[in-house]
């Protein structure tokens, strides 16, 4: 048996960057999705997400890629993978209704030597059920995602380990399948549905965890005057906690994604009778620090100006970036706080908010958006505002009120006096 | 977190419920200076803890949009079981008459931050509230009974601390501390007045209300800023704004000293642009005031 065609089902963020990481190892890919319009738009290669390295990945491999909204076509697939995306409600509980339908309509059309690979983050329990529904020879897998929006390319072609849900561990993996995984020469590690599904959860726990508790000790940091940064080195060289742990300081979490685990944890506490109120205050802390923007403005900037109405300047709407998305972004909870107040906004890739905002414009650069603000706000860490020079923005800013949590413009105390800016940051 | 269901029209009227107490005469001089029209109900026109109340009050609601209901019996009138049984009596009748009145009146209930628990100390309407004491749970079961009754139409203003002029209550904080100094020329602190705590001055307190009448606003709102300040240091500010020295002493605190900060963001998402009183100018406004008015 030998491994030809691997096919993505459901052409999303994540569909399509494990598609184009298939094709970097020389895999012939179908990339299937339901959505005419998508695929159309996709031969014709107009990409719906930005990523470094994505386009140059699927243009390079034209010859080995086909488009399809045809599920017959998914016949010639060894591999299957199904990675739609799974909606989320306000709680970060996953609506898995989309999934569902999308297996039991391709299923028919799968040739039964092929195996099945949900990609997509589903609760634990839920790839069993499945197997449980499809009728053997067909083998059902699930493995976990570790999608980084920015940097997910670079993370599909170079995982530091696959991690694989099979029905029975002790039942070697499907020769195709072990194949593809060996080509991408990092660990495999193969356990039960049920515990590489909470696997992915518990990976996004740890996350949480970091983000939470380095959030924490920075804010309280600010109110006794240590300074984080002084901390964060000594901290890295512990091996327990380590070079790559996440240290920097934000505005909570963001993108939906960990946020949902973290609500399928504290369900699975709360029916169980476990204790997961430690999670609970993660999700808690991350709502607490998302206000940090607005806190700011309204406790230490909006009081030194009288009734003269403000024009306020938000660059960056996605909630981090290279990407388009803005799920739970901490930008567009700033915005929708701020509706009675005259906005000026720019982002790379977002050009419209999901509500309605009466008083803000989008502008198409970030300059023009600065034009005439009294108070600027730096919202996303793209790398074009890094480039901003601050004379440039001081030059066409009616006032020099700065709020930049993730320091892009690097100012330090002693140039914001120069400058006559009052710049607030995090760390 | 407040919803707005939509601008009250001109015209509409505000039955206030408590209308001689502090927070009440306030609110009803700035009503009055409004596009409202307001009436005021005090103890002395109707007794809320009596059942005869109920029918003459509906009476009054059915010609009413609004209905702000302040009365209570704070611990300045004592801290036990009948105090507490008269206040739920009185939330108990108030209700009834809404029910009685057969009209959905936008209703604003002052409950009071007595409701959190000293376990957390920064303070937002997304935590559950734990009271400690009779006055918090008192203020917590009145909130689930005007909820029962109004649910769809009801705001719950839980308030920290008030001060300013006309404050009849002489609680320990700024007016008591100015009072004292007045008066004795010393402010004394339990312990060195470790313990921290968050202050609104009364006219913000009245203009968030009247944002709330003015949106129709349902849900709940702290009203308190988001500046906190020690015991100790709020008796310095209030010592300030004397030209006397004035002696900060000393006594014995029955308890380990706690904190209370607010996170204000709900505040402002729902009043965008909403500005609170600091702390520094309210307590030098509230002194003025009362030397004026010789409170």
């Amino acid at each position: 048996m030998s491994l030809n065609t691997i096919a993505y089902v459901g052409l999303t963020h994540l569909g399509l960057i494990s598609a184009a990481a298939a094709l970097e190892k020389g895999f012939k890919v179908i990339c299937f999705d339901r959505n005419q319009e998508l695929v159309a738009n996709l031969k014709s290669g107009k990409y719906p997400i930005n990523e470094p390295g994505f386009k140059e990945a699927m243009e390079k491999r034209k010859d080995r890629v086909y488009f399809t909204s045809c599920p017959e076509d998914l016949k010639k697939a060894e591999l299957l993978y199904v990675a739609p995306d799974i909606p989320t409600n306000d709680s970060g509980v996953s609506d898995l209704q989309g999934i569902k339908e999308l297996i039991s309509f391709i299923i028919p059309s799968l040739s039964k030597s092929s195996c099945l690979i949900v990609l997509s983050q589903v609760p634990p329990g839920f790839t069993r059920a499945l197997s449980q529904e499809i009728q053997e020879p067909l083998r059902v897998y699930y493995q976990v995602e570790t999608l980084v929006f920015g940097i997910a390319m670079q993370r599909a072609l170079y995982p530091e380990r696959f991690i694989v849900g099979t029905q029975n561990k002790n039942i070697p993996l499907d020769p195709n399948f072990e194949t593809f995984l060996k080509a991408f020469n990092c660990p495999i590690l193969v356990m039960d549905y049920e515990s590489a599904e909470f696997c992915k959860i518990c990976i996004n726990a740890f996350l949480a965890a970091t983000v939470s508790t380095t959030n924490t000790l920075e804010e309280i940091c600010q109110k006794i005057g240590a300074k984080w940064r002084d901390i964060v080195p000594a901290l890295r060289l512990d091996k327990r906690i380590g070079e790559y742990a996440y240290l920097a300081p934000g505005l909570g979490l963001s993108g939906g994604n960990i946020e949902r685990d973290l609500k399928t944890i504290t369900s699975l506490a709360q029916c169980h009778g476990s204790h997961g109120q430690v999670v609970d205050s993660f999700i808690k802390n991350s709502q607490h620090r998302r206000n940090w923007p607005l806190n700011t403005f309204y406790k230490k900037v909006y009081p030194q100006f009288s009734e003269k109405p403000l024009t306020l300047c938000v660059l960056g709407i996605a909630y981090k970036e290279n990407t388009h998305s803005t799920k739970n972004s901490a930008s567009l909870r700033l915005l929708a706080q701020l509706k009675n107040f005259e906005i000026q906004a720019y982002d790379p890739l977002v050009k419209s908010l999901p509500f309605e905002h009466g008083s803000i414009t989008i502008k198409d650069s970030a300059l023009e958006a600065v034009k005439g603000a009294d108070v600027l706000f730096l919202m996303t860490p793209w790398d074009e505002f890094k480039d901003l020079q601050l004379e440039d923005l001081l030059s066409i800013m009616r006032e020099r009120f700065i709020i930049d949590p993730y320091k892009i413009l690097s100012m330090d105390s002693d140039v914001a006096f120069k400058q006559n800016v009052t710049y607030y940051s995090l760390c | 977190m407040l919803k707005h269901k939509g601008k009250a029209s001109s015209g509409e009227k505000v039955l206030v419920l408590g209308s001689q107490g502090f927070i009440g005469k306030n609110l009803i001089e700035a009503l009055t200076a409004s596009d409202f029209k307001v009436e005021g109900i005090s103890s002395k026109d109707l007794d809320l803890t009596d059942p005869k109340s109920v029918v003459p009050l509906a009476e009054k609601m059915r010609g009413c949009d609004h209905l702000v209901m302040l009365s209570c019996l704070t611990p300045d009138k004592g801290k036990g079981t009948d105090v507490l049984m008269k206040n739920l009596f009185m939330a108990k009748h108030v209700c009834d008459a809404l029910r009685e009145s057969g009209k959905s009146l936008h209703v604003v209930y002052f409950s009071s931050d007595s409701v959190y628990s000293f376990e957390e100390s920064l303070i937002h309407e997304g935590i559950q509230s734990s009271p400690i004491d009779l006055y918090g749970a008192m203020h917590r079961m009145r909130e689930l009974m005007f909820l029962e009754v109004a649910a769809e139409n009801l705001a719950i203003i839980r308030p920290t601390l008030v001060y300013g002029s006309g404050d009849s209550h002489n609680s320990y904080g700024p007016n008591r501390f100015r009072r004292e100094a007045f008066k004795e020329k010393s402010i004394t602190l339990f312990g060195e007045g470790e313990d921290t705590r968050a202050h609104i001055y009364i006219d913000d307190l009245v203009r968030l209300t009247i944002l709330v009448l003015e949106n129709n606003s349902v849900g709940t709102l702290n009203a308190a800023p988001d500046e906190s300040i020690t015991y100790g240091n709020l008796a310095n500010l209030v010592s300030s704004c004397f030209e006397e020295k004035i002696e900060i002493k000393s006594k014995p605190r029955a308890a380990d000293p706690n904190h209370r900060y607010f996170e204000t963001s709900r505040c402002y998402e729902a009043f965008p642009g909403f500005k609170f009183t600091p702390l520094k100018e309210g307590v030098s406004k509230a002194h003025e005031m009362m030397q004026k008015n010789k409170d």
